[in-house]
């Protein structure tokens, strides 16, 4: 035996070895996917609109305060469509001077004056991506803090999509079976407003009660709401378990946000009844305890994501402390809220575009109708190998072996993940494992009907079917590769398992399947026979 | 030695071949005939909606369990039975927007599934549940562990550290099982269950007649999107196989013509997915990719033997020399894709019901790829020397 071959030998071993290594213990070493595994896939849209709507909300106020302290707050302003504010009522004589303070101060804008007496302020294209593209990361990290602090094993939270369709969050929980907790724990915006109750004229705040519809509410003030106030609605549900709802009107700005939280957890009222427990920062804490002292006896609305959680009457000052109580908290649900609250507030709203639970027993089916199809396909192809080609069908069932070994372990290695179309993937490439070898065997076959020597009938099948088998591999490679360019979750899975496992079989049939036939030829060296 | 076709002359390339290439042109217009009037069965990815699977313990009645379903408000379903007979397995599909009263898409899936399992249980079990037992054919691993944790059997027993355990048995049990208990007196002999926890269960808990499989839910925009990268995926992948035929073989009508033989297979593969209402989801998108970058295969060994013959025999006639590298080739070229056609099958027979219309549409692109290897490529290459001229083919 020569050195070369030696060599060749005990690389084959080496990799082997290794392959076995990385592969062993499979249940740990193979990441499932989803699919398999079980769990909750979601692909959600952040609705970036809701920041831009923010920040013109934002401009208007701020640019009445910064014109209103120079005596030139315009008469109204207003949101023009989507992405501009529109001023009327502007002091005509210093319109220049608005808009000269106005460019400066908000350069985001581009200001022109459409009229006499009107400006228009256009936000900048590059300033609403920026907006746009800041609200879809700060909603990923937050998404990532919520996951991570409900504790799931080996989540994925990634961004997704390009361009206009940037806006998209992936997140896949494995083991996770509880959808509906998930969705609202992940996606609900979580965001925490103090309001301050605006009874209605001729009503104490003893007297008031919310009405159960918005036109009562209105109808209480005369037909029309102050400018100050608007109307947010109470969910809870009646003694015989049935759904209500009430109107109340609170003031439309809020002093205290769930941005000057320092903390909050899971915590009990005096009934005994769960609740959520916060903590202010210091700077919050004063403006609370100015709040609290100015208005006591007056009712102060806890507002989650523009719903009335509970509108207690102020009993005393309060400082940086307070407690969230009578939402019909659960223990699971105030443990949700408190987790929430740390992890702050979403920008935006989330819209669900995909979802998917898959429960465990259909995975672990899958499973094993995969292992299984994949069994069957590799018994009956090395058994008719093994006929067809006597002794060199040996060869091309090692081949098959090490191919199945050397593809589980680069998916173990990469972390790559297996799913259901990626079992697929596997019994393919225990389809297309002995296509190699066939190219080959074939062409020795020709070889030695030429009476061509056994030891050169060999060299010659090789070198000949080499360029067949390159290129063959290459474009399916290609396809390969489009596969997981366009493809999105389990089929990647399948791109990937396709992939590898055609380099790997261009492995196995060159170099493996060579070797052993270069083994045997330096155990019999002056063989006239070769069962092929 | 058995050995197949080792002498082979069967004389293909001759007025035989305007046979194939009339038998192709015609499966290729039934095929795109059949995707244009009949259209495919889209599953959830490309049409959107809830698709609800559940397992039932007993044969489900089909019309039985659409009449809970439209009773319950549900609206318009599609129900189908899934995998062989002895599974008992349903899909319950509910277009997008059907269901009147559910507010912002945000939560349809969920709420779907919701209203569907609550349709679908049987009186007995709705008292039972209402009286706070426990169905252990759908609780969760972690709701159970409360449960039992809240409820320690009397006579000693479980504490709180063995709940744990129990619920993780029990769980383990059941998806071992494929997700469904069948007889109380099954849970003694959970190993990990302790006989006082077995009576109690048997005593509190329920067994539904059913167990939730999977909920999918997929939102309007998704299909769309999904059908423009489809479509981007197989013309960008049959570009780039013809790029690199064309490079590899020095001409491009080489690659042309593997080309037209690859899109060939892909759209008789697809309509025989439309014929056979098999339903066209991701995975049929993966399937018919595959077959663009497999069936290029045994077009390139025949076409390699053309070239090498070519450069050995150059007085040859053309047609004559096609016709002998197709018949030293074809033993490889069958075997090559029999062997994969043994694997497919195995998967479309042992696979599951989900990798069904995955395998089904590789088995029907192999065998046509096998076939328009010859008869559509190398026909197709003749067929050009003889009318367009040889400088399009000659190497």
């Amino acid at each position: 035996m020569n050195l070369d071959l030696r060599w060749r030998l005990l690389l084959i071993l080496g990799l082997l070895v290794l392959c076995v290594w990385a592969v062993y213990p499979p249940a740990e070493k193979i990441h499932l996917g989803l699919d398999l595994k079980g769990g909750i896939h979601m692909v959600m849209r952040v609705k970036t609109d809701d920041a831009v709507k923010a920040e013109i909300d934002l401009s208007q106020e701020r640019i009445r305060s910064v014109l209103g302290e120079k005596g030139l707050a315009p008469q109204k302003s207003s949101a023009d469509g989507a992405d501009a504010i529109i001023l009327e009522g502007v002091d005509s004589a210093r319109i220049g001077e608005i808009r000269d303070q106005l460019t400066r101060q908000f350069p985001q804008y581009q200001v022109v004056v459409p009229g006499a007496g009107r400006l228009r302020l256009q936000l900048r294209a590059q300033d609403e991506n920026a907006i746009r593209d800041s609200a879809v990361r700060q909603a990923l990290e937050t998404i990532r803090t919520r996951v991570d602090k409900f504790g799931v094993a080996e989540p994925t939270i990634q961004r997704q999509g390009t361009g206009a369709h940037a806006d998209r969050i992936l997140v896949q929980l494995p083991g996770v079976e509880d959808p509906e907790r998930v969705k609202d724990l992940i996606g609900s915006p979580a965001f925490l407003e103090w309001k301050l109750v605006k009874v209605p004229p001729g009503v104490t705040t003893e007297q008031f009660r919310p009405p159960a519809s918005p036109e009562a509410l209105t109808q209480m003030f005369g037909g029309k709401l102050p400018d100050d106030a608007e109307i947010l609605p109470q969910e809870f549900s009646t003694q015989d378990g049935k759904p209500a709802r009430v109107y109340w009107p609170v003031t439309k700005s809020s002093p205290i946000t769930g941005n000057d939280l320092k903390n909050s957890r899971r915590d009990q009222d005096r009934f005994g009844q769960a609740a959520v427990n916060f903590l202010l920062s210091a700077d919050a804490g004063r403006r609370f305890q100015d709040l609290t002292r100015k208005y006591q006896g007056q009712l102060l609305a806890i507002v989650l994501d523009k719903k009335i959680i509970s509108a207690p009457r102020i009993n005393a000052v309060i400082a940086d402390q307070g407690i969230i109580e009578g939402s019909n908290f659960t223990i699971e649900s105030a443990e949700d809220l408190a987790l929430k609250l740390r992890s702050g507030a979403l920008p935006a709203g989330m819209e669900i575009l995909e979802e998917r639970t898959v429960g465990p027993s259909l995975g672990a089916d899958s499973i094993r109708q995969g292992i299984v199809a994949t069994l069957i396909g590799s018994i009956i192809i090395v058994l008719f190998m093994l006929v067809y080609y006597r002794a060199a069908g040996v060869n091309a069932g090692l081949a098959l072996v090490l191919n199945l070994l050397i593809l589980l372990a680069a998916m173990a290695y990469f972390h790559s993940t297996l799913t259901l179309p990626g079992i697929a993937g596997f019994a393919l490439t225990v389809g297309m494992a002995v296509d190699a070898n066939v190219l080959v065997f074939e062409r020795i076959r020709e070889e030695l009907r030429f009476g061509r020597t056994v030891k050169a009938a060999i060299a010659a099948g090789f070198d000949k079917a080499f360029n067949t088998i390159i290129d063959s591999h290459c474009t399916t490679l290609i396809a390969g590769l489009f596969l997981y360019g366009y493809g999105t979750g389990p089929v990647r899975g399948f791109a990937v398992t396709l992939s590898v496992g055609i380099l790997a079989n261009l492995f196995t049939a060159l170099v493996v399947s060579r070797a052993i036939f270069d083994a045997e030829l330096a155990l019999r060296p002056q063989a006239e026979t070769l069962s092929i | 030695m058995i050995q197949v076709f080792t002498h082979a002359n069967f004389p293909l390339m001759g007025r035989v071949k305007w046979f194939f290439i009339a038998f192709s042109s015609l499966a290729v217009v039934v095929s795109v005939t059949m995707m244009l009037t009949r259209g495919f069965n889209y599953g959830i990815d490309f049409a959107g909606g809830t698709a609800v699977r559940l397992k039932f313990r007993e044969q489900p009645h089909i019309e039985r369990i659409r009449a809970e379903l439209e009773g319950a408000g549900l609206g318009d379903v599609s129900l189908q039975s899934i995998g062989g007979a002895a599974d008992n397995e349903v899909l319950v599909r509910i277009e997008q927007g059907s269901v009147p009263g559910l507010s912002g898409a945000g939560s349809e899936g969920g709420e779907i599934s919701r209203r569907v399992l609550e349709a679908l249980q049987s009186p007995e079990d709705r008292q039972g549940r209402q009286a706070g037992k426990i169905d252990l054919n759908m609780i969760t691993e972690a709701d159970l562990r409360e449960w039992l944790a809240a409820h320690p059997p009397p006579g000693g027993g479980a504490t709180a550290p063995d709940a744990g355990a129990i619920a993780a048995a029990i769980v383990k049990y059941r998806t071992d099982h494929a997700g469904l208990i069948d007889a109380p007196s099954e849970l003694s002999s959970i190993p990990g269950v302790n006989p006082e926890t077995a009576r109690l269960l048997e005593q509190q808990a329920i067994l539904g007649p059913f167990t939730l499989r999977s909920v999918d839910f997929i939102g309007p925009t998704a299909g769309k999107e999904l059908l423009r990268n489809t479509l981007y995926a197989v013309f960008g992948s049959a570009g780039g196989i013809l790029i690199y035929v064309w490079f590899r073989f020095k001409k491009w009508m080489w690659g042309l013509t593997s080309v037209i033989a690859l899109v060939h297979d892909v759209v008789i593969a697809a309509g025989a997915v439309s014929l056979m209402r098999k339903e066209f989801s991701v995975d049929i998108v993966a399937a018919l990719l595959t077959i663009l970058g497999y069936s290029i295969n045994d077009t390139i060994v025949v076409f390699d033997r053309i070239r090498e013959n070519l450069r050995l025999y150059r007085e040859v006639d053309f047609e004559t020399l096609v016709n002998a590298s197709i018949n030293q080739t074809l033993s490889r070229t069958i075997l090559t894709s029999f062997t994969v056609f043994i694997a497919i099958t195995a998967l479309f027979m042992y696979g599951g019901d989900k990798l069904n219309p995955l395998s089904f549409c590789l088995m029907v692109g192999v065998v046509f790829g096998t076939y328009s290897s010859v008869f559509v490529a190398a026909a197709l290459l003749v067929i050009v020397y003889r009318y367009l001229g040889a400088r399009y083919v000659k190497v």
